[in-house]
């Protein structure tokens, strides 16, 4: 082929798929396809975020009034959506920052223990996992209301319902970064004279970092996707988050200022993992590490 | 070397150590884990309320009523309890199955074959789980309702001669659906278990003469067998526990699933010991499987040690 | 155990033997709590008890919030802005889509809101469980003056001595006329509409156990659906479970007011209200004239269905107690009444508003008349009750049944 056409994608397209010793055609149709099978109704959903009109499956024109034009309906402007967007944002918010530390030290004590009560323990942190959710829903709400009455519906009860679920995917994460990096750093620094506290403190805890990040975007992740506990959990309207609002709403007659919720969400979804993984990979590089962040976590070898 | 500095735990380390890094967490668990089990339990075993009809939990053991519990399990096995039962366990294994069939070989192309488009593909795939399941639900429901787009492409195609009710009562509908919202979670560590694989060995069973699918069949698909299984763990059990999907994608009594039973009776005053010994029944099955995981990850870890 | 729970306690194993009793005495009683359950033809005074007072008479209004806990869009912001306005404070609105959500929180005792929004049925449990606190009728001069009198003075309440009415309500059909030929209106039983094979794929009940195995039993030709008379209930199960393969059914709670207008149903359970509302919600081009509604004890063959009313009421725990009566008495006067009634679609049984008018003042289309309620209506309808605990779970267990689709 001559190089002109090979510099163009088109021309690239069709040299790639005339090589019989190139990379699997089949394969790479079907990669792409499932991407765009996965991705193409959410960015429908969000499309109709910006519809002109009230419908969410007739384009109507593009718009911003579900966003912050419509004077009732917006989600500016509708106070059960704005609230419901920052009580997500903020449920996660400290849900990450609580269950992170908690998880990292049960992480970390759990693959160290070496006593009697380290299997149980384990297998304590392992049973959230196998729980389904509208278990661990119902059995909190009881709790709450039964036994731990201090504890108010709404805010306190979800963050703590968050913080349960969430513990034990913080320590699955930090648990695969933590057999990779092993003890000899934490030995050799012991050995070159620092005291036990200070070689987990300036030696395991640095190199745990990526990880450390990792569970703090999964931990939002899981707070802000959350909706079986989280309804279970609310007090009133104020402390109802968008998974809540959205499905409640699903079976009412929604509107596209959903949509928009949903898609704000999804872009501050977008910015805090962008940073993240912007702070992952100067910290890797630091390290001196190869390859990319996101390959890292994608192998949870972070 | 390090394995038996693992055993003999580093010189000068105090045996509270590390318990005492997992204390906050173990003792979080408890007073926020255990005990709501122990709540279930007490409400299973519960008594009415004579005003409002509801459930009431009974703490003390022995005074536990095991009336309503032993109905659901005669229900279970004898009625028409354990159809909804059997309902939901197909529809797991075959949206699992399905997921398996759609994620080994995305999860496949980007470890092996992805070459520059590896991250930003990773990025795509990891996407889902940072936009809401509901909303990826919702807007499903829009594309399948009559007048969707999928009815529209399907009739340009020629595959419909006529628009079809996706959304009504179809056991096809809800484990596609099952399958949409879980297969992110079962691609990830597909990814990881086939990443990890040394090129190096499937390089070396070509030079002895294995063809493209033998090297796949003997060597890439039983060293990825971990991943596999750990990846089907993780997407089963949040769908037996699923009962949203079904309820947004079909309306129909013929669809539902266990946890939409729990769901129904649990926000019912007078079902509150019924979805409790169901939630039970539940969870001794999921509990079921991840000891079947459990034990298989410990014994291949043995396998690998020795 | 909580002292709360103690006491519950004691009082259900008193109340134990008399749950249904069909007279009230009027007498006030101590803790022992009694679930006093009246009928048309038996009416009651629900009880009132020592430690339950109401307000004294002649107290100036708190300074708010006024916490309002409604279901969700059941009453109009507007209405709530204008109380705002006309008596200087805040309101809060807070809502919920399902009772057993609202009754669990409300039981907890740690929520503050100062009114909420009974069914007629849960009334007797409520005052039982010292939820409500009695009113000071003082407070309300539009009671009396702007009320139908057979609700100023219900059955269930009788002197209104915990609630006041809000909105009446039918249970019936709604259809629309291009998706089924059948002139519903003009059958016999026309519930037995569902089981039509003809409306396969197009057909909704309401997702709640109690009024669809209401239906169940409706299609049997049984009115009364208070009771699980021995049979009634497997008939129910056994036509519902028909249903499922039958017609392919789907439960919903949108299904009339939304989805009906939609076409994504031809023919849904539908509250008179949810029939009201129904053509605001038509799309773009649809037309609205091909609504239709019945209320099955008024077609040919008077068969079941129910006609009810809604109330406001004062919580126990409320923190601002004459405010919340004062939002009791304006939700009763004429204007306001009105003004809700045009945006929640739910009639008020207010004077002012006579059903013979609703039609040509073009509050109500014209081919949704029969969504229209008298108070003779109420001679024609059951009216629905609190099952008994047992019941309940009799009827749970039919529902369960059902629900499991096979």
């Amino acid at each position: 082929m001559s190089t002109i056409a090979r510099r163009t994608f088109l021309g690239r397209l069709l040299a790639w798929w005339s090589n019989p010793w190139g990379q699997p055609r089949f394969l790479v149709l079907f990669a792409w396809a499932y991407v765009l099978w996965s991705l193409i109704p959410v960015a429908v959903a969000v499309m109709f975020g910006f519809n002109d009109g009230r419908s969410r499956s007739a384009w109507q024109g593009f718009s911003l009034r579900w966003y912050y034009q419509d004077p009732d309906f917006s989600v500016l402007h509708d106070p059960s959506l704005r609230d419901a967007l920052v009580q997500s944002l903020k449920l996660a918010g400290l849900t990450m920052l609580i269950a992170t530390p908690l998880g990292v030290a049960l992480a970390i004590g759990l693959a160290r223990w070496r006593g009697r009560g380290a299997r149980p323990a384990n297998f304590l942190m392992l049973f959230p996992l196998v729980t389904p959710e509208i278990v661990m829903g119902v059995a909190l709400f009881l709790v709450f209301v039964h036994l731990f009455g201090f504890v108010q519906l709404g805010t306190q009860a979800q963050l703590l319902g968050h913080v349960t679920f969430t513990i034990s995917y913080v320590v699955i994460v930090v648990r695969g970064r933590l057999f990779a990096v092993g003890r000899e750093y934490e030995e050799a620094a012991i050995d070159l004279g620092a005291s036990q506290w200070q070689a987990i403190r300036m030696v395991l805890l640095p190199m745990l970092a990526p990880a450390i990040w990792a569970s703090l975007m999964i931990a939002f992740a899981i707070s802000i996707d959350d909706f079986v506990i989280t309804a279970f959990l609310t007090g009133d309207q104020s402390s109802a988050t968008i998974p809540v609002k959205l499905y409640s709403a699903a079976r009412a007659a929604p509107s596209p200022a959903l949509n928009a919720l949903a898609s704000i969400l999804l872009f501050a979804s977008m910015l805090a993992i962008g940073i993240a993984l912007s702070v992952m990979r100067r910290s890797r590089k630091k390290e001196g590490a190869q390859g990319s962040a996101v390959e890292d976590f994608a192998r949870l070898e972070l | 070397m390090s394995k038996q500095a693992d055993e003999r735990g580093v010189v000068g380390e105090r045996r509270w150590l590390w318990p005492s890094f997992a204390l906050p967490g173990v003792v979080w668990l408890i007073i926020l884990f255990i005990t709501p089990l122990y709540v279930i339990f007490a409400m299973a075993m519960g008594t009415t309320d004579p005003i409002f009809g509801d459930t009431l939990p009974v703490w003390n053991p022995l005074r536990w009523d095991y009336a309503t519990f032993g109905e659901v399990l005669n229900e279970l096995f004898t009625g028409q309890l354990g159809l909804v039962f059997l309902r939901t366990l197909v529809y797991v294994v075959v949206a699992t199955a399905l997921s398996l069939l759609i994620g080994y070989p995305v999860a496949y192309y980007v470890a092996r074959h992805a070459g520059r488009y590896r991250v930003l593909l990773l990025l795509l795939i990891i996407a889902p789980f940072w936009i809401n399941y509901l909303m990826r639900m919702l807007a499903w429901v829009n594309l399948l309702s009559t007048d969707g787009y999928v009815n529209q492409i399907l009739l340009f195609f020629g595959v419909l001669d006529a628009p079809r009710e996706w959304l009504v009562g179809k056991h096809e509908t809800v484990v596609l659906g099952l399958v949409y919202g879980y297969v992110p979670f079962l691609i990830l560590p597909l990814f990881a278990a086939l990443d990890r694989i040394d090129p190096r060995v499937i390089e070396a069973a070509r030079d002895l003469g294995a063809s493209p699918a033998q090297a796949f069949f003997r060597i890439t698909l039983p060293l990825s067998s971990q991943g596999v299984l750990a990846g089907c763990v993780i997407i089963m059990l949040p769908m037996f526990g699923d009962y949203y999907t079904a309820t947004l994608l079909s309306g129909s009594p013929k669809t539902n699933m266990i946890s939409k039973l729990i769901e129904q009776n649990i926000n019912a005053s007078a079902g509150g010991s019924t979805g409790a010994a169901l939630t039970i029944v539940l969870m001794v099955f999921v509990g079921l499987l991840m000891t079947y995981y459990l034990y298989s990850v410990a014994r291949a870890t043995k396998e690998a040690r020795s | 155990m909580s002292r709360r729970e103690a006491l519950r306690l004691m009082a259900g194993a008193a109340a134990a033997g008399g749950l249904l009793a069909g007279c009230g005495s009027g007498s006030s009683s101590s803790s022992a709590a009694q679930v006093v359950v009246g009928t048309r033809e038996d009416p009651v005074k629900q009880p009132l008890y020592d430690d339950n007072p109401m307000i004294e008479s002649g107290l100036e209004p708190e300074k708010g919030p006024l916490k309002v806990y409604n279901w969700a869009d059941y009453i109009y912001t507007r209405v709530l802005k204008d109380f705002e306005d006309e008596f200087g404070v805040e309101v809060e609105l807070t809502t919920f889509y399902n009772l057993e959500e609202a009754t669990r929180k409300l039981r907890t005792g740690k929520v503050d809101f100062d009114v909420f929004v009974p069914t007629a049925e849960i009334i007797p449990k409520f005052v039982a469980g010292k939820l409500l606190q009695p009113l000071n009728r003082d407070y309300l001069p539009n009671l009396k003056k702007n009320v139908w009198p057979m609700l100023a003075d219900p059955y269930y309440d009788r002197g209104s001595r915990y609630t006041v009415p809000y909105t009446v309500y039918l249970t019936g059909i709604g259809w629309r006329t291009d998706m089924v030929s059948e002139d519903i209106a003009a059958m016999d039983n026309p519930w037995e509409a569902f089981w039509d094979p003809q409306n396969r794929g197009i057909a909704g009940l309401y997702d709640d156990y109690r009024e669809t195995i209401g239906v169940g039993m409706y299609r049997s030709g049984i009115t009364d659906i208070n009771d699980d008379k021995s049979g009634d209930l497997a008939a129910s199960r056994d036509n519902l479970v028909e249903l499922t393969d039958l017609v392919d059914i789907r439960y919903t709670i949108d299904g009339a007011y939304a989805k009906l207008p939609e076409g994504v149903f031809g023919i849904h359970h539908a509250w008179s209200g949810d029939m009201v509302n129904a053509p605001y919600y038509m799309p773009k081009g649809g037309d609205p004239a091909v609504l239709r509604y019945v209320w099955p004890p008024k077609a040919r063959g008077g068969a079941g269905g129910y006609v009810s009313n809604d109330s406001l009421a004062v919580l126990k725990g409320a923190e601002h107690p004459v405010l919340a009566h004062m939002f009791l008495n304006y939700m009763l006067d004429d204007k306001v009444a009105v003004k809700n009634f045009g945006w929640n679609a739910y009639q008020p049984p207010i004077n002012a508003l006579k059903p013979d008018t609703l039609v040509s003042d073009g509050m109500i289309r014209e081919n949704l008349a029969s969504t229209v309620i008298e108070q003779d209506d109420f001679e024609m309808g059951q009216t629905p009750q609190q099952l008994t605990p047992e019941q309940d779970e009799r009827w749970l267990e039919a529902w369960s049944r059902v629900q499991q689709g096979g």
